[in-house]
């Protein structure tokens, strides 16, 4: 049901129901009024009387005007005979005592007065439904008119409302006028004032889809040319592969592809990683966990490659160290960081992880002797695809990127330093209090 | 002919240098734009083959250096920027082909040939001196109708002698010609080839200028 529909039917019946009170109240009003004149006019008629009591030689003519009312004299002489009928009826009222009475005969209701006159009983009589009559005809007249304006009223609001909810058809022509390709805005200037906050609040969910599409479609177009490396890599070993002409320039030729396949790889698990901490699906909810637990079991994940490099890997905590957040992104996000300290460690290096609490904040604190990051690339190491200089091929470009937005995902603050000593490299997780 | 190739990426910059030699070409790889310039300015290489997205110097830029140094040297560009606009940007900036990432082998291998000949002044695929026939594409050479058998470091030398007929090579220009980085050279190579390619075709057709060098006379 539309707005205009609804509009008309419940004004059209909030009038009809103030109408139905406002002729019933006339109604009853006219009840009370007709009672009390017509009670008068009983009494009138009765005194009247006073001076000549009527007889049977006076059935016609001087009351002639009192029978439009319908009302009935009837005199009993004081024996009980009867003594004089005005006109005729169906079932008369029969003798009452002297005043006001209510009387039920067969024909209906009839309101009487009686009064003892000369020895004789003169009693007037009108059946009551001329008086409802009366009142039903009075609120008629008010009845009516008010019906007909209703009517009018009726087309009006229809009219009304239609040309007030053309400024919702106008919105609804804009937004359509956008489409997922160009957000436009929605002007509120020209939009009653009823719209414009949902005009703002449109805006803003606009200009937030905007952005959203757009690092998605970034994300897509840098996602596309990192791609060609690999596979332009995949194609020329493949092409040397085929062109290999022994058994031993076939095999080096294999283990290129293999490893050019391996890296693909891993550039296609890394991305399908970040488009999924990026979009949120395993935003799964969060928990409460242990992270010096966490980092044990990532620890023990890197301990035999960390031992071929003779790294010597630390690890100190007081136990345990509860985080809110999803285990499997932590955990992905610590393996990566880890991972990257493992790789960039030399050979004989060492790995120190640390868990501290200080004002309330968890503090994990990941060092190596490794080369580090130069100052000025720290900003832009979270970027995606970016690598550090001379470090083309080694790795996605995604590692951290990923680090990044499990970070971001879960409120945890990361910086970049050097270690005490001023050498290596110390990533330090900023935890929320938990 | 030897070639400089800048490719950033180890995984590719391998496989073209391979798959170059086994073309014949000898290739030089770095790893950088600012490597790049340095070798450049050192040896005499016949094309560049140049990826744009390279650390410490692009691409673009090596490339606007080497042409306002009225270097005329043929340089392909190979790269993954594929829009139009970029492609535009890579020839204005002085490329003489582009191709886009991923390639083909052989494709590469032709259109390194192609750059060659065009920039020799030379229209036709196979080129001619005199009675001498050389095919750059399949190594084969051909002398008064003949099928001759070269080894690849002979070719080369007969055809960088050939490409500029009438001008004297030094021993150390062939070398350079011939030989990439690391690779060894024998002291008497060039002289062991070049007394090969006479026994092979003849004793008129490469003239020893004393103390100079070695030529092949303008037809």
């Amino acid at each position: 049901m539309s707005i205009r529909q609804h509009l008309l039917l419940w004004l059209l019946v909030a009038a009809l129901i103030a109408i139905a009170i406002a002729g019933l109240s006339t109604y009853q009003r006219a009840r009370v009024e007709a009672n009390h004149l017509f009670d008068y006019h009983l009494k009138q008629i009765a005194l009247t009387l006073q001076d000549h009591v009527p007889d049977e030689s006076d059935i016609t003519g001087s009351l002639e005007e009192e029978i439009d009312y319908d009302f009935v004299i009837q005199v009993w002489s004081g024996a009980g005979e009867k003594h004089y009928l005005s006109h005729p009826h169906k079932a008369l009222p029969p003798q009452t005592a002297p005043g006001y009475q209510w009387v039920r005969t067969d024909e209906g209701e009839w309101r009487t007065f009686a009064m003892i006159q000369n020895g004789l009983l003169v009693q007037v009589s009108q059946p009551t439904d001329i008086r409802a009559q009366l009142a039903t005809k009075l609120a008629m007249r008010m009845l009516v008119p008010a019906i007909i304006l209703l009517l009018a009223m009726g087309g009006l609001i229809w009219y009304i409302v239609g040309r007030g909810m053309r400024p919702l058809e106008q919105f609804a022509v804009d937004v359509r006028a956008s489409d997922a390709h160009m957000l436009m805005p929605i002007s509120p200037n020209r939009l009653p004032n009823e719209l414009k906050p949902l005009a703002i609040a449109l805006n803003d969910l606009l200009a937030r889809l905007d952005r959203a599409m757009k690092v998605q479609r970034e994300f897509i177009a840098d996602a596309a040319h990192e791609l060609r490396t690999p596979l332009t890599a995949l194609q020329l070993q493949a092409q040397l592969a085929e062109r290999a002409s022994t058994d031993v320039e076939r095999g080096v030729a294999f283990t290129h592809l293999k490893d050019g396949l391996r890296r693909a790889t891993h550039l296609v698990q890394q991305l399908l990683m970040l488009a999924r901490q990026e979009v949120g699906i395993t935003a799964a909810p969060h928990q409460r966990l242990d992270l010096s637990v966490l980092l044990q079991n990532i620890v023990a994940e890197f301990a035999a490659l960390a031992d071929a490099k003779r790294i010597q890997f630390s690890f100190t905590t007081i136990a345990p160290f509860a985080v809110n957040g999803d285990a499997d992104s932590l955990r992905i996000m610590l393996a990566n960081v880890i991972d990257n300290a493992v790789r960039y460690t030399p050979e004989a290096g060492k790995i120190e992880i640390s868990l501290a609490q200080r004002s309330g904040l968890t503090i994990l604190d990941v060092g190596d002797t490794g080369p580090g990051i130069p100052a000025e690339e720290r900003a832009h190491v979270f970027d995606r695809f970016y690598r550090l200089a001379g470090s083309a091929g080694a790795g996605s470009g995604l590692g951290l990127a990923i680090v990044k937005r499990i970070a971001v995902n879960h409120g945890i603050e990361i910086e970049l330093t050097e270690r005490s000593n001023g050498s290596g490299l110390l990533t330090r997780f900023i935890f929320p209090a938990a | 002919m030897r070639l400089l190739l800048v490719e950033d990426d180890s995984m590719i910059g391998e496989s073209v240098r391979l798959g170059l030699r086994q073309d014949g070409f000898v290739v030089d790889w770095v790893q950088d734009g600012k490597a790049a310039e340095l070798a450049l300015a050192n040896e005499p290489y016949a094309l560049l083959l140049l990826d744009l997205g390279l650390p410490k110097k692009d691409g673009i830029e090596v490339l606007k250096n080497l042409r306002a140094n009225r270097n005329t040297i043929p340089v392909l560009v190979l790269t993954a920027r594929d829009a139009v606009a970029d492609r535009i940007a890579g020839l204005d900036a002085g490329a003489d082909d582009y191709l886009v990432k991923p390639f083909d082998l052989d494709e590469l291998a032709a259109r390194v040939r192609a750059l060659l000949r065009r920039h020799s002044g030379r229209t036709e695929s196979v080129v001619r001196y005199g009675d001498l026939i050389l095919n750059p594409v399949t190594h084969q050479v051909h002398f008064r109708e003949e099928a001759i058998a070269l080894s690849a470091k002979e070719f080369s030398v007969l055809q960088a002698l050939i490409d500029r007929p009438g001008a004297v090579l030094s021993r150390q220009q062939l070398e350079q010609h011939l030989y990439g980085w690391n690779e060894e050279v024998e002291s008497n190579a060039i002289e062991v080839h070049i007394h090969n390619l006479r026994k092979k075709l003849g004793k008129d057709v490469i003239r020893n200028v004393r103390g100079v060098g070695y030529m092949v006379a303008k037809s």
